[in-house]
């Protein structure tokens, strides 16, 4: 066996392994909180996996996919982008605002612009983070960090203010009407174009970016060190900013899709708050190995684990908190396995070949 | 008895790469045991084994007769086994003094302890440390002493360096060994790996050659007759150096440096107004001690590094030429550690090596200059898929310098090109750096090996305290005046 199945086959059984452990945590914890952890554990799948529900689990997957992506281009260059949260919200608020202020014009122009506009968005509130890190060397994650309060809060003071929907009890926007929809794709069920676009369009393009162009091996040079990037002729500069900028697109086009397909509106709980997509995202990626295919499946596992949580909560009784405790503590023990690993792959595959003399 | 004896040590690496077979090691007190083999025999990977940066897959280790475990370096350390290895552990922004604090770990001395304690070993070993200048400041050979007393420092009794003439110069060298001499005569055990034989000869008393992760060979200094034979046992073969090229360089310079001043990270200047051309087919070596301004000269010329003033200009070419160059810092530089060969075979010309509006790579065509790379000078890897840090370090070298020598070019720079590479892939370099010249191509060569720089040059410029001090042309070359004048005024020897 080469070296790359071997390592491969080693991180599939770690991640397997730690995914177990989780559940077998999660099993002690749901023990403690008096309930039955059988009971609750087949509704967690259910409410993730069962065949009617996968299309939900899609739904759910697909602005979680749209920021890991985004992020898998940054983290590749070893730029921390932590701000896809802000950025999903400016996308959701542009893609909102808009979409209620064009409601005139012919849904096949006005979807592809709203889609568009709203990246647009994602990426220039990247914009300032990644020219302090390109030009000043300024931290981005202690930057984006920053920016993602000042997205919130910003978009917070607009839904309590000039954006609220007048007859409506909660900070909103007031709905965007039909025809600014995103088309449902599946009829009877809720998934809409953004699920095909998450999936089927945009994690092709990103593995292909990533993987088979000149800009993705870039990116992946200057993530393994500044002075070989320099030595290779790669402007780093340059490359900072695309990777921000292309994050920061990825996370605002989520935000807008999430309007535009699901909530129809903007709601200041655009991300769910025991799992917001934009942090979320941060653990999808790193898990997915910065690969988009493997992102695209480990969004999808995640979305059924935050749908299954709920379903726990609602049919066994299962605190909120708990649910969101599980969820986290699957991602903990997942990212542990991933840190572990290095160290974990030589032990095994040193330990099991017998040699030759 | 050894006073750290390793028995029956074999090292699988991730992906079944066997880098140790059954090898039995010892080192006994008061002798200097030098350690030869070709490149990726498994030196590198013994002796992190002995000294706790690496565990055995099996085996067995033995300090004074007890059988112990290394779990970590600091381990081996208070068994008395410290290792100085190829890329130095020091910390460039800090001070020599905090660099020595820093290396005591659990040892509690005072500040004055310490500088007095410092200060007694340095007058055996003939050092005259400077404490409070940041590490980033010395050049290799005070980086080694350095690392020396901090061993010392922990109270080791076994000292091992990897590779540890590489990269100085002749008298650096000579005053290197002197130092083993001292540590010998008080009663420490010392290992060095090194691909130059005569060393090996030199200093001396016991040699063991590995081959391909098994010991070939175990000999006493009196048993080993000549260098030739030892080359045989190492490689199996005899190395026979081809006839010196035709010497026809033309009149044409393709390269003109003007007046260059440049400053190292730390803003001190370190070339301080350089001018000399270079002519198609022509190989400039540049001689001097390390330190004395050569790599940011090279970097300089290669455009990484912008001249604070003075020109650097390649005839015929749009500003934005750049030459071929092979770094002396091989891993920061040279090459992506965690990234394919593969792709580091390309690594330069990345643009060169994709297609269309959207530069998608060719992999067809990278596939085969990565596999044209490889058979050049032989590069040992796992597959052309693994990362770089699964190769030995002369096999990395043996990458870059094919890789650089490979690509199409007009000028080549060529920084320290065989240190690291055994006798056989040394000899291949140079035989390649020699053809390269005849096809008219210029190369400015800077080796701390003034023998390389000798055999391979057309003429030879002095560099001494970032100042060209003197060129010599081939009919005027004399190693003792060119030593002279690398030692000539401004030039520092610490
Ligand atoms: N981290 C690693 N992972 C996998 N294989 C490795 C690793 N380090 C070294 N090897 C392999 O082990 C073998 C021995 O390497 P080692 O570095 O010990 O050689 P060496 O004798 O020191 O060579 P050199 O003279 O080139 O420094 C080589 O084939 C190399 O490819
Ligand atoms: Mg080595």
């Amino acid at each position: 066996m080469s070296i790359e199945r071997q390592v491969n086959l080693v991180r599939a059984l770690l991640a397997l392994s730690s995914i177990g452990l989780a559940f077998i945590f999660c099993t002690m914890l749901i023990t403690l909180s008096g309930k039955n952890p059988g009971e609750a554990l087949f509704w967690l799948f259910y409410g993730g996996f069962s065949p009617a529900l996968i299309p939900e689990t899609f739904v759910r997957a697909t602005p979680l996919l749209l920021v890991s992506l985004g992020l898998s281009v940054a983290f590749s260059a070893k730029i921390w982008n932590i701000g896809a949260e802000g950025q999903l919200y400016i996308g959701g608020i542009v893609a909102a605002t808009l979409a209620l202020y064009i409601s005139g014009v012919p849904s096949p122009i006005a979807l592809p612009v709203l889609i568009v506009v709203s990246g647009i968005a994602g990426a220039l509130w990247a914009l300032i983070p990644a020219i302090l890190r390109a030009i000043y060397g300024i931290n981005e994650v202690i930057t984006t960090l920053i920016f993602n309060y000042i997205a919130i809060y910003f978009v917070s003071y607009l839904l309590n203010g000039p954006l609220r929907d007048p007859v409506s009890l909660f900070p909103e926007t007031t709905t965007i009407p039909d025809n600014m929809w995103l088309p449902t794709v599946v009829p009877g069920t809720r998934l809409h174009f953004g699920v095909v676009l998450a999936f089927l369009i945009m994690t092709p393009i990103m593995w292909f970016l990533l993987k088979r162009t000149a800009l993705g091996l870039k990116l992946e040079i200057l993530g393994s060190g500044e002075k070989t990037a320099k030595y290779a002729g790669i402007e780093s500069v340059r490359m900072i900013i695309i990777a921000m900028l292309v994050s920061g697109f990825m996370a605002g086009m989520a935000g807008g899709v999430e309007v535009l397909g699901i909530q129809h509106k903007m709601r200041l709980e655009i991300s769910p708050p025991t799992s917001p997509y934009g942090y979320t995202g941060i653990a999808v990626a790193l898990l997915g190995y910065l690969n988009p295919l493997l992102i695209a499946a480990t969004s999808f596992f995640l979305g059924g684990i935050m749908n299954g949580s709920t379903t726990m909560h609602r049919m066994v009784g299962v605190p909120v908190g708990m649910a969101g405790i599980i969820q986290a503590l699957i991602i903990l023990f997942i990212l542990l396995g991933y840190f572990l690993e290095e160290k974990l792959i030589h032990r095994i595959i040193g330990g099991l070949r017998k040699v030759e003399h | 008895m050894p006073i750290i004896e390793l028995r029956k040590i074999t090292k699988v690496y991730p992906g079944g790469i066997v880098a140790n077979r059954n090898v039995d090691f010892d080192v006994k007190e008061g002798e200097i045991h030098a350690l030869l083999g070709e490149n990726g025999a498994g030196k590198t990977t013994l002796m992190k084994i002995m000294s706790g940066g690496l565990k055995p897959t099996s085996g067995e280790i033995y300090v004074n007769g007890e059988r112990v475990n290394f779990g970590s370096p600091a381990d081996a350390l208070k068994y008395g086994i410290g290792m100085v290895h190829q890329h130095f552990a020091l910390i460039p922004s800090m001070t020599v003094l905090e660099n020595l604090r820093l290396g005591l770990f659990d040892r509690k001395l005072s500040k004055d302890q310490l500088i007095v304690e410092v200060g007694e070993l340095s007058k055996r070993l003939g050092f005259d440390l400077r404490l409070d200048v940041p590490v980033d400041a010395l050049s290799a050979g005070e980086r080694q002493r350095i690392e020396i007393i901090r061993l010392l420092l922990r109270k080791v009794r076994v000292l091992i360096f990897d590779e540890p003439t590489s990269l100085l110069c002749g008298p650096e060298i000579d005053r290197f060994f002197q130092a083993l001499k001292q540590l010998k005569s008080e009663g420490h055990g010392i290992v060095f790996i090194t691909h130059k034989i005569r060393e090996a000869l030199e200093v001396s008393d016991r040699i063991t050659v590995m081959r391909e992760g098994r010991v070939i060979a175990k000999l006493k200094r009196s048993e080993v007759m000549d260098e030739e034979q030892l080359v045989e046992l190492m490689i199996g073969e005899r190395i026979v150096p081809l006839p010196d090229r035709p010497r026809t360089p033309s009149d044409k310079p393709i390269l003109i440096v003007k007046d260059l001043v440049v400053s190292d990270d730390l803003g001190v200047e370190k070339v301080k107004g350089v001018s000399f051309d270079l002519r198609a087919g022509e190989v400039l070596g540049i001689a001097g001690v390390e330190g004395n301004g050569q790599r940011e000269l090279a970097e300089a010329i290669a455009g990484l590094r912008s001249p604070k003033s003075g020109e650097v200009v390649f005839i015929g070419e749009n500003s934005g030429f750049r030459p071929s160059y092979v770094p002396a810092d091989r891993v920061e530089l040279g090459v992506a550690m965690s990234l394919s060969v593969m792709v580091n075979s390309i690594i330069r010309s990345i643009d060169e090596n994709s297609k269309g509006r959207i530069k998608a790579l060719d992999f067809a065509k990278i596939g085969e200059f990565a596999q044209k790379v490889v058979s050049f000078l032989g590069v040992k890897a796992p597959s052309l898929g693994a990362p770089v840090k699964y190769l030995s370090g002369g096999n990395i070298q043996k990458l870059i310098v094919g890789r650089e020598i490979l690509k199409s070019t007009k000028v080549l720079i060529a920084e320290q090109p065989t240190a690291g590479l055994d006798a056989r892939s040394a000899e291949m370099v140079r035989n390649a750096l020699s053809e390269l010249a005849s096809k008219g191509v210029g190369i400015i060569l800077i080796s701390s090996d003034l023998d390389e720089i000798l055999k391979l040059s057309d003429r030879i410029a002095v560099i001494s305290g970032g100042r060209i001090v003197k060129i010599f042309e081939r009919a005027e070359f004399d190693p003792k005046l060119i030593g002279i004048h690398m030692l000539a005024a401004g030039g520092y020897m610490a």
